[in-house]
């Protein structure tokens, strides 16, 4: 689209040069001695836009406008009234054709306001003008035939209008002196979404995630809680985004294995607050099983209590920096012996960054 | 063959009912609440118990005074209250809860896993909603079908279901011991449920494939409702679904018209909402004007609030919707009856309304 305008422009700027063409020298007309606004105005070296794209004046202010045109071809600024289409008075000053040389490319219309003349290169343009008492939007164009595709810009007459802000693009779950809970579908580098997330993020800068169909672990991060953007804006609902740094996941191996065909399938029943944070209750068959996190000298430590059973087996595996709580780990496999007392048994599980 | 026959009725100029309710906006005292209501129900001391997109439980006791009752749920949809003081049943994406405050610090302590048994995959648009509850106190509720138009879905067509996500597009019941059952297949996204008087349960379902325009629909058990993804689920309809989909797509549909029962209403897609919201009914005895035992129906983006009368005609309910108000702000979701007559409207779009009546 620009090759043609561009090619005209060449054109033009060596047959502009190597003409007689003069201007006239700008006088300020009367009343105009003193101004309200001077604004100085340029170009953008070679890129064939103006150094200011947007202008801001008062409604009934006197003012200058001083253009300088610092480039290597020549220039002239249009104010057209609000509404207006610079691309529609750009053409019209290209179908000028040669006629349009004499005239500085300025079209007849009623829609062009104030302008200052053909500036060539190294030389000054001025124009007076009383800004509207109409509040709006007065847009500015050069209309050397080509210029208008990119060398236009807005003069607000009254007060810019605010920018929208931009969506922001993160919300994130800030954790401060207080554990935040937040259940959603996470993604978890390494793994996927998980929909039944339960994520935890602690005071402190531990996070985990406790997964509500396998009961068990699935990821555990420092830093920065989570990124709730996706279940928050737009319509939602499509999983939080984990902000830190992931130093343990587990996708699909089976921790905990109950002296059952099959280690027994946790269901997943709850969880109760406790100091803010969730003990987390599951069943495997009539076992009842809470799990209960907390965060010491830098580590994760699960605490997993289970009721009516004489053992139960956790499987380290996947990752071998898992330890057990005064137990010796042999190959990553822990058996814990209830007590016989009272049938139940405790053990801590840590995993650490 | 008499559902055929049925007939609904539209209005399209009726009278706007703005002038004659007293609108009152009801902020929350904490501008970073995002009080985006998704699920509303009335506390048994005149307050109001909302949950909201970010997972909160809020209460709003009668007093005025905002606690936050519980936190960090998965968008949960609908509230109940339970019969202890301190106790609620809400519905959030994979499960029914129940929230219990053990220490009587107006916050819940105990989240109780209390029923599931549908699929969940994280997708966006699988919401569990349209959640009610009976006389005897079993729960319903409806699973919204995700968002995803799959290749190798049968039944093509956009908006539809996964086929791999049991359970999704059927309408359940959950009983007070926390059984998980079938209870009505065929919904696409449904809103809102309610009982009226007579103990007969209706919801709203979402335009879309299969579902012409927002409707409400009267549900019975067994009853299938319109939308075919749930067929494959339906387990009073063994076989249903592979056999439609032997079919020729003519025959298919033709079948699936003679499947599914017909709407009590018709909402015009635009006219009448392009989203429709929960529902409730006018059990005010005239203290919200003379619409007394009328449907009240919410609608997310239209800014519309609507009424329908509706009525048994040989044995099958039918009637007709009518504007309400058109003022009543984006994000209507749920209509709650106040005991002194007023209506609360609960919105998604931040907010909270209370219109009364004269």
């Amino acid at each position: 689209m620009l090759n043609l305008p561009l090619r005209m422009l060449y054109l033009l700027t060596v047959s502009l040069l190597l003409s007689n063409y003069t201007f006239a020298q700008d006088k300020a007309p009367a009343g105009f001695e003193k101004v309200d606004v001077k604004i100085d105005l340029g170009t953008i070296h070679g890129d064939i836009r103006f150094n200011k794209e947007e202008l801001v004046v008062k409604p009934g202010q006197k003012i200058k406008i001083v253009f300088k045109n610092s480039d290597e071809m020549p220039h002239n600024m249009l104010i057209l009234k609000p509404g207006s289409s610079t691309k529609q008075i750009g053409e019209l000053a290209m179908k000028m054709g040669p006629a349009g040389l004499e005239a500085g490319y300025i079209p007849k219309s009623d829609k062009v306001l104030w302008h200052i003349p053909m500036t060539m290169p190294g030389k000054t343009g001025v124009v007076y003008f009383k800004a509207p008492d109409k509040k709006g939007i007065y847009p500015y164009v050069c209309t050397i035939p080509g210029h208008f595709l990119k060398m236009i810009g807005k003069l607000y007459v009254g007060e810019k209008p605010k920018k929208k802000p931009r969506k922001p693009s993160h919300i994130e779950i800030v954790v401060d002196d207080k554990p935040y809970v937040y259940r959603s579908g996470v993604n978890i580098p390494g793994v996927g979404k998980r929909a039944f997330s339960i994520a935890v993020g602690m005071p402190g800068g531990m996070n985990y995630i406790f997964d509500a169909e396998s009961c068990q672990l699935t990821a555990a991060w420092t830093g920065k809680f989570l990124d709730a953007k996706s279940d928050w804006s737009g319509r939602g609902g499509n999983g939080a985004k984990i902000m830190g740094k992931v130093f343990y996941t587990n996708k699909d191996h089976k921790t905990i294995h109950f002296p059952i065909k099959g280690g027994g399938k946790p269901v997943f029943r709850g969880y109760r607050m406790y100091k803010g944070m969730p003990v987390f209750i599951c069943y495997v068959g009539a076992n009842k099983m809470t799990i209960q996190f907390r965060e010491e000298k830098g580590k994760l430590v699960q605490r997993i209590s289970v009721w009516n059973t004489q053992y139960v087996t956790y499987l380290a595996k996947p990752k071998a920096n898992i330890t057990a709580g005064g137990q010796k780990l042999i190959n990553g496999e822990l058996t814990k012996t209830a007590r016989p007392a009272d049938g139940m048994l405790i053990f801590e599980v840590e995993v650490a960054p | 063959m008499r559902n055929i026959f049925l007939i609904t009725l539209f209005l399209l100029f009726s009278v706007s009912a703005d002038e004659y309710f007293k609108v009152e906006d009801i902020k929350h005292p904490d501008s970073n609440v995002a009080l985006e209501i998704g699920g509303m129900c009335l506390d048994n001391e005149g307050g109001l118990m909302m949950t909201t997109r970010r997972g909160e439980v809020w209460h709003r006791k009668a007093d005025g005074t905002w606690k936050l009752f519980a936190y960090g749920l998965q968008e949960p949809l609908g509230i109940r209250p339970g019969s202890w003081p301190g106790e609620y049943y809400v519905l959030q994406r994979p499960e029914l809860t129940r929230l219990l405050d053990e220490d009587k610090d107006g916050a819940a302590d105990l989240y109780d896993s209390f029923a599931k048994g549908w699929g969940f995959t994280g997708n966006y648009h699988s919401y569990a909603m349209a959640f009610s509850q009976d006389k005897d106190g079993n729960f319903y509720g409806g699973l919204g079908l995700p968002f995803s138009v799959e290749k190798n879905n049968p039944f093509k067509g956009k908006w539809l279901g996964t086929l791999k996500v049991p359970d999704r597009g059927m309408f359940f019941k959950i009983d007070t011991a926390g059984n998980y059952s079938q209870f009505a297949s065929g919904v696409r996204e449904p809103v809102g449920s309610a009982f009226n008087d007579a103990g007969d349960l209706f919801l709203t379902d979402t335009q879309g494939s299969f579902i012409c325009t927002n409707w409400v629909m009267h549900v019975e058990k067994g009853d299938f409702l319109g939308h075919p993804d749930s067929l494959f689920w339906d387990k009073s309809r063994p076989g249903v679904a592979d056999k439609l989909l032997k079919m020729p797509l003519k025959e298919r549909n033709v079948e699936l018209n003679k499947l599914r029962k017909r709407p009590v209403l018709y909402m015009p897609y635009r006219k009448f909402g392009a989203s429709v919201g929960g529902l409730t009914f006018d059990t005010t005895g005239g203290k919200f004007g003379p619409f007394s035992g009328q449907m009240i129906i919410a609608e997310v983006i239209n800014s519309l609030l609507m009424r329908a009368n509706i009525e048994k005609v040989d044995g099958v309910y039918q009637g007709a919707v009518f504007r309400l108000s058109n003022k009543v702000g984006r994000g209507g979701m749920r209509p709650v009856f106040a005991k002194d007559g007023s209506l609360y409207l609960g919105k998604t779009a931040r907010g909270l309304l209370r219109f009364r009546f004269g």
